[in-house]
């Protein structure tokens, strides 16, 4: 078995319990992080990924289930006695300190000899390049500088579980991104097992070892960027993940590697593996924007019409109207040099066989 | 279903508290506390008016109504709170529109003159309005009137201006909010500016006007120095509850007028917090909205600016009148100017300094420092309890001092808690009277502060003590300090409870300054108010340096950007 650090067991967390302001916050959520691990739990607003870090920092009590860190339950220890330490959405420095007090204040906590945490101090400063900034306030540091310092402030107590609560969110776009990678070097630099909330895919994307999928409380795939991209478990993941349509379809034959579908009246075999489907399934297709080639009409799978487009530069996006239910949206990447569509122009589509992916059809269409 | 999550929330919350044993110890004394020097006395009140000899008799409930003695009071109480609520929410409203809403000159002035009342006990402008419209009046003098200044139109008179501040303070913080914008919308429809003052302006101020005359009500139906000084024959609740209590020492009786006297007021405060306050219209959005509209209409300023004037230079005259008696012979007789009565305060009344000084040295910063401490277990911790915590520590903001000062008397009589005669009840008498001010701006400021911060602290691995002392009340410095400095004046000014609590070895300035006003001594009556308001005005001062010293640059911007 592997090295488990944090586990979730069947937790439950309900907000307001026995009122009429009842909240589900957390439903039945399971969850193990490798040791050394970067698990990122990703959701909309309101999924319940806050409040699962929040359980395992000790600042929400579990309503049912239990939170495991190195195998000691920790339901019952307040957060000062757990080893975990967090890097808040708003940073949560201290305005009334300097950067060395900030970063400092854990091992001072730890009455951890005076010498010994200003070379600590100044070494995880050396880290993010904040070096020579410790006597400053850090009401003075620009905000990708305090959220450096958060942290610093975290990663110096060395604790067993690294959290981070949307540590990105209050940044700019550019320096979003170069935060993060630097997150990530940190992180796997001295191998620290992190949980790290966020709605951002691209972020939890490009930085983790693995990325549990989350909505209303409950866990909807766990896996790597590319298989929750790729192979998403359900409606809500192939959806909340990138850009996707879902194309109702029916299974006329499976193998142990291909499933046969017919899909808007043509009718061809996706690459996929098929033991879990049966000819006559009700299934839906996973349709992305860039899994269609636009063909002329006589070579398509099928034809559309084009509803509209929409140009952003790099790729144009039409909207392709099949029937008066169903449109598709396809991506034409470097328009410039392939040329434009007219609107109510009509085009045929070819379905690329590999980037389809077939789900079992759910009850309750939108 | 519904009890079976409130067992477990229960349980939760009850394991919680045994893995925090430094909180469960806080919340365990703060709790004895405030049933001790808050609950105690109130059910001790209502015991003594109900229980006599072990068996129940309301007698005096039974009485009350049938004897004209003991409901006229109350009557009479309800008179004058309800004139003085009328005139002071006008004074303010005039006050409050001039300074928010008009771009007349001397603001500042007029600002520190509406302020002027707070700083000084309360009773001053009663000595004021005796000294200038007394039988030996100046201004009775001079005209040679022949009116009665002791009775309703003395009490009106002096409480609208000692209590109309308050409302002041109300009513322009609602209309300096008011969006420009909707009374733009209004005019830029085609609506006068009298129009639109009139079905914008007013109305959206209507639940601060509200807000505003109910606590002046109850500011007015609590007063005790006034009153006493002015009451005359017309005689109000809370001169005939001390008279009962502690001058025919008939417990029973002033406990009973207590009740009458904590039914309306508590009547009051609960509409007004959770009825009037609910329907505000003006949102607080943290930020100034900035400069709303401001008329520079002569026909509207001017009158405006005369009324202000008028009031002010009122106020002032006050003031001065008493300045000047404090330094004359005989007020009335003898009006040669003199030090003698300073020379006597100082002489007889030193020790009244000292003791009020050593009181209030010891009562300020530990009701501060359980203010803030209170504030935060209720803003940031969950506890079994919490909202019985914060209901309880309030509590006191809605009981008049009176009702206050016969439950201390009652209480701590006699043994487990003997305190009669001490030092101590006064100092309790005066942390517990004026703890809810100190919670509401710690709950306010806390409320401000990103807990995100106090969070970051505890998951580095800092306990409930130096979380408190090394993250929070750093933060909180601004609330703390105006905290000490409001404890810190009401020690100074504060005579309605603490009047039932002094005794022969400890006595307060504001009630030697009483003895000299009953003794008809009204020169040395003045002389120890402008003691009092000298010591309060260097306490301000001087808090105002140390902070200064203490904070500048420390108190940074606080949240993430």
């Amino acid at each position: 078995m592997a090295d488990v650090v944090v586990r979730f067991e069947n937790l439950v967390k309900v907000f307001a319990e026995g009122t009429k302001r009842e909240v589900r916050a957390v439903d039945d959520f399971s969850l193990s992080v490798d040791r050394g691990d970067l698990v990122t739990l990703l959701g909309p607003s309101g999924c319940g990924k806050t409040t699962s870090l929040r359980i395992l920092a000790g600042f929400e009590n579990a309503t049912t289930g239990n939170v495991y860190i190195d195998e000691h339950r920790v339901n019952d220890i307040p957060p000062q006695r757990r080893n975990t330490a967090m890097v808040f959405q708003s940073y949560g420095l201290f305005p009334h300190m300097t950067v060395l007090e900030n970063v400092a204040y854990g091992l001072k906590v730890k009455h951890v000899p005076k010498r010994t945490i200003a070379k600590r101090v100044t070494e995880v400063l050396g880290l993010v390049g904040l070096d020579g900034l410790e006597k400053r306030s850090v009401a003075k540091l620009s905000g990708g500088q305090q959220q450096r310092v958060a942290l610093c402030r975290a990663i110096i107590t060395e604790p067993q579980v690294l959290l981070f609560d949307e540590p990105l969110s209050n940044l700019d776009a550019k320096l979003r991104k170069g935060t993060r990678e630097q997150i990530r070097r940190i992180q796997q630099e001295l191998g620290i097992t992190s949980l790290y909330v966020t709605h951002d895919q691209a972020e939890a994307m490009s930085i983790s070892d693995s990325i549990a999928v989350m909505n209303d409380g409950k866990l909807q795939q766990l896996g790597n960027a590319e298989e929750i991209y790729a192979q998403p478990a359900n409606r809500f993941v192939a959806g909340f993940i990138g850009e996707a349509d879902l194309v109702p379809a029916d299974v006329t034959a499976t193998t142990t590697d291909t499933i046969r579908i017919r899909i808007l009246g043509a009718e061809f075999d996706v690459v996929q593996p098929g033991d879990a489907f049966s000819a006559g399934q009700a299934v839906e297709v996973v349709v992305r924007p860039e899994a269609v080639d636009l063909v002329d009409p006589a070579e398509g799978d099928v034809t559309a019409t084009v509803g509209f487009s929409h140009y952003t530069g790099s790729i144009v996006l039409y909207s392709l109207v099949l029937s008066d239910e169903q449109r598709i949206s396809v991506q034409v990447a470097n328009p410039l040099e392939r040329g434009f569509l007219d609107v109510d122009q009509t085009i045929g589509l070819h379905f690329h066989r590999r980037s389809l992916h077939v789900l079992p059809a759910e009850s309750g269409a939108e | 279903m519904k009890l079976d999550a409130y067992k477990r929330e229960l349980r939760g919350e009850v394991r919680r508290l045994v893995h925090d044993p430094v909180l469960l110890g806080i919340v365990g004394i703060i709790f004895l506390l405030l049933a001790t020097f808050i609950v105690f006395p109130l059910i001790k009140v209502i015991q003594h008016s109900i229980w006599s000899q072990g068996s129940f008799q309301p007698r005096y409930f039974l009485e009350f109504f049938q004897k004209t003695y003991y409901w006229r009071p109350l009557v009479n109480s309800m008179i004058v709170g309800a004139l003085v609520s009328l005139c002071g929410t006008i004074v303010a409203f005039i006050f409050a529109y001039g300074i928010a809403r008009t771009d007349i000159p001397g603001k500042g002035f007029f600002r520190l003159i509406a302020m002027m009342p707070i700083v000084s006990p309360p009773f001053l402008i009663a000595l004021a309005a005796i000294l200038l419209l007394g039988n030996h009046g100046v201004i009775t003098e001079a005209l040679n009137l022949n009116w009665d200044i002791y009775g309703l139109s003395g009490l009106v008179l002096t409480e609208t201006l000692a209590y109309f501040p308050i409302a002041f303070m109300i009513l322009e913080g609602v209309l300096s909010k008011i969006d420009p914008s909707i009374e733009e919308a209004a005019l830029d429809m085609g609506a006068s500016k009298l129009r639109t003052f009139f079905t914008v302006t007013l109305p959206l101020a209507v639940p601060g006007i509200a807000s505003a005359m109910l606590l002046v009500f109850i500011r007015s139906l609590e007063d005790f120095g006034n009153p006493v000084v002015i009451q005359g024959r017309f005689r109000v609740l809370t001169v005939a509850i001390y008279h009962a209590a502690v001058g025919r020492y008939n417990l029973p009786l002033g406990a009973t007028l207590a009740i009458f006297m904590l039914i309306p007021t508590l009547m009051i405060f609960v509409v007004q917090k959770y009825y009037v306050a609910r329907r505000s219209y003006v949102t607080v959005t943290g930020k100034p909205s900035g400069i709303g509209l401001k008329t520079t209409e002569k026909r509207i300023k001017i009158p405006i600016f005369i009324a202000m004037s008028v009031l002010a230079g009122g106020i002032l005259l006050m003031y001065g009148v008493v300045l000047l008696g404090s330094f004359t012979k005989l007020w009335g007789y003898d009006n040669t100017l003199t030090w003698a009565n300073y020379r006597y305060v100082f002489a007889v009344g030193g020790q009244y300094i000292w003791d009020t000084l050593k009181i209030a040295l010891i009562a300020t910063p530990v009701g501060g420092l359980l203010s803030i401490m209170i504030a935060y277990l209720v803003v940031r911790k969950r506890f079994l309890g919490r909202g019985a915590m914060e209901f309880t520590s309030m509590l006191n903001f809605a009981v008049p001092g009176v009702v206050v000062g016969i439950g201390y008397v009652l209480a701590f009589n006699t043994p487990p808690v003997q305190l009669t005669g001490t030092a101590l009840i006064i100092i309790l008498v005066f942390i517990f009277r004026r703890m809810p001010v100190g919670i509401r701006d710690g709950i306010a400021q806390l409320q401000q502060i990103d807990p995100a911060i106090e969070e970051a602290s505890s998951s580095l691995g800092a306990g409930f003590f130096r979380t408190f002392t090394r993250v929070t009340l750093p933060l909180v410095a601004p609330a703390f300090l105006s905290g000490l400095v409001y404890i810190f004046v009401r020690c100074m000014t504060a005579i309605s409870a603490v009047i039932f609590v002094v005794s022969a070895g400890w006595q307060l300035l504001t009630v030697a300054l009483l003895y000299e006003v009953d003794q008809a001594n009204l020169a040395a009556a003045a002389a120890y108010g402008y003691v009092i308001i000298g010591i309060v005005l260097s306490a301000i001062v001087l808090m105002r340096f140390v902070v200064g010293r203490l904070f500048r640059g420390r108190l940074a911007p606080l949240g993430g950007e």
